[in-house]
């Protein structure tokens, strides 16, 4: 699942990761305010959570809420401004990932791979 | 300008990275004509160099005085790519532009978005000072000093005055978020411990140096880069992967589970540390000369020769302990 606002690029690595073979279902949520039920509902093994939503949505309390109530949801962040303080702040808060935007789609599935087998991933820009 | 410069930076990337997304399916059609598998190679060239206009833009809006220096530790070649269309937008449009850096320079410890900063002022004024230039050329070369790389821009300027304004601190306010703050070059440099040096000029050409510390001091020019060896032996992925983030940056190397050489740095947690069994081997390596950095908190631990303890909240600052 991707909780981003830019519904292009949201669309766009739906149909990439449809590629992967041993990828499953693609998880969208309608509304971004309505995002953290859906991530419940469907408790999707990963979420890729861009850092700066729209409408006032706190993406770090996003963030919390997800690893509090969906403990079996390994979160990524996504954004376009990585800095060293962030990555440290969200991990800290339970994130498994970082990926910077800059980055090439092979380094965002590497990243998902990792994740899903337990380890933690940082992908900077290219 | 800092504004719209990042503006532009984010959402030139919310645009990109969807179309390299779209591209990479396009390409993994099996009932695509080459004729169209050589477009699309085509569109994904254009659109990369987007993409590092990108990357330039966002040096270029970075508050250059609330940067994270410690995970922006500049490799050169990497950093010239990103900045190389600023730099030839800067200039004028028919200057013939040059940049040698070895791709096994040692990382500096001055963040990528202040050296573009610095670096596009002084090309700010090189392109006035070459205005009646006939063929008007900028070279950067990257110079090995015993404990800096020094970063020269040379032009062919010939008699023309021009850098003079760096020397005064040029206050550079359309790079620079902070009004009133000092932005010129030299403020900039001076704040990661680097510095514009004094100008000098050979018949035509005129050099301006920028003195740029090493990321990593302990190693010296001329020394392989990876001969630090840090073993990581932490439980927390996030920290494993947060370590081997800052490692490689800081010009050292993950030693392998199997490297027959003894590690340097021995990076662990609080638990293992405070565990009777392993805390003698872990003091082991420091018995032989290697440093060993604790992850958590030391809870009265006695102190240790070598041993070092971080604070977890403070991991991004990693590289100041290795």
């Amino acid at each position: 699942m991707c909780v981003d606002d830019n519904i292009d690029l949201v669309d766009a690595l739906e149909r990439r990761l449809q590629l992967e073979p041993d990828f499953g279902e693609f998880v969208r949520a309608e509304e971004l305010s309505g995002a953290l039920d859906r991530i419940r509902e469907a408790k999707p093994t990963i979420v890729i959570l861009d850092i700066d939503l729209p409408d006032g949505i706190d993406a770090l309390a996003l963030l919390s809420d997800i690893v509090r109530d969906v403990e079996t949801t390994r979160v990524i962040i996504f954004t376009g401004h990585p800095t060293g303080q962030l990555i440290t702040n969200c991990m800290a808060i339970g994130a498994w990932g970082f990926v910077s935007k800059g980055t090439s789609a092979e380094r965002v599935i590497r990243a998902i791979r990792a994740v899903v087998r337990g380890e933690a991933a940082i992908e900077l820009d290219n | 300008m800092p504004l719209l410069d990042h503006g532009l930076g984010h959402d030139l990337r919310n645009l990109v990275m969807p179309v390299l997304l779209r591209i990479d399916t396009l390409t993994a059609s099996e009932n695509l004509s080459e004729k169209a598998r050589d477009d699309l190679a085509g569109i994904r060239r254009s659109i990369s160099q987007i993409q590092r206009l990108a990357d330039g833009l966002r040096l270029m809006s970075s508050d250059p005085l609330a940067l994270d220096a410690e995970w922006q530790v500049t490799q050169l070649p990497a950093w010239w790519a990103d900045v190389r269309a600023l730099v030839n937008d800067t200039l004028p449009p028919h200057a013939f532009v040059t940049a040698h850096f070895a791709y096994d320079l040692p990382a500096v410890r001055v963040p990528p978005a202040v050296l573009a900063q610095a670096v596009i002022q002084l090309l700010v004024d090189t392109r006035s000072a070459l205005q009646h230039v006939l063929r008007p050329s900028v070279t950067l070369r990257a110079i090995a000093r015993p404990d800096a790389l020094e970063l020269g821009v040379e032009d062919n300027r010939g008699e023309r005055a021009g850098l003079a304004q760096t020397d005064e601190n040029l206050p550079a306010a359309s790079y620079c978020s902070l009004s009133g703050a000092e932005c010129g070059a030299r403020s900039l440099l001076r704040r990661y411990g680097g510095d514009v040096l004094p100008g000098s000029t050979s018949g035509a050409l005129h050099t301006v140096r920028l003195r740029l510390p090493l990321a990593n001091r302990a190693i010296p020019i001329g020394a392989s880069l990876t001969t630090t060896r840090v073993a990581i032996q932490l439980a927390d992925p996030r920290h494993v992967a947060i370590a081997r983030v800052i490692i490689p940056r800081r010009g050292m190397k993950e030693r392998a589970a199997d490297d027959p050489q003894l590690p340097d740095i021995v990076i662990c947690d609080a638990k293992s540390y405070c565990d009777m069994h392993q805390q003698d081997a872990l003091l082991e390596h420091t018995r032989r000369g290697a440093r060993l950095l604790v992850v958590g908190d030391p809870h009265g631990e006695p102190e240790h020769a070598g041993v070092r303890w971080i604070d977890p909240r403070e991991l991004a600052r990693l590289g100041d302990f290795l």
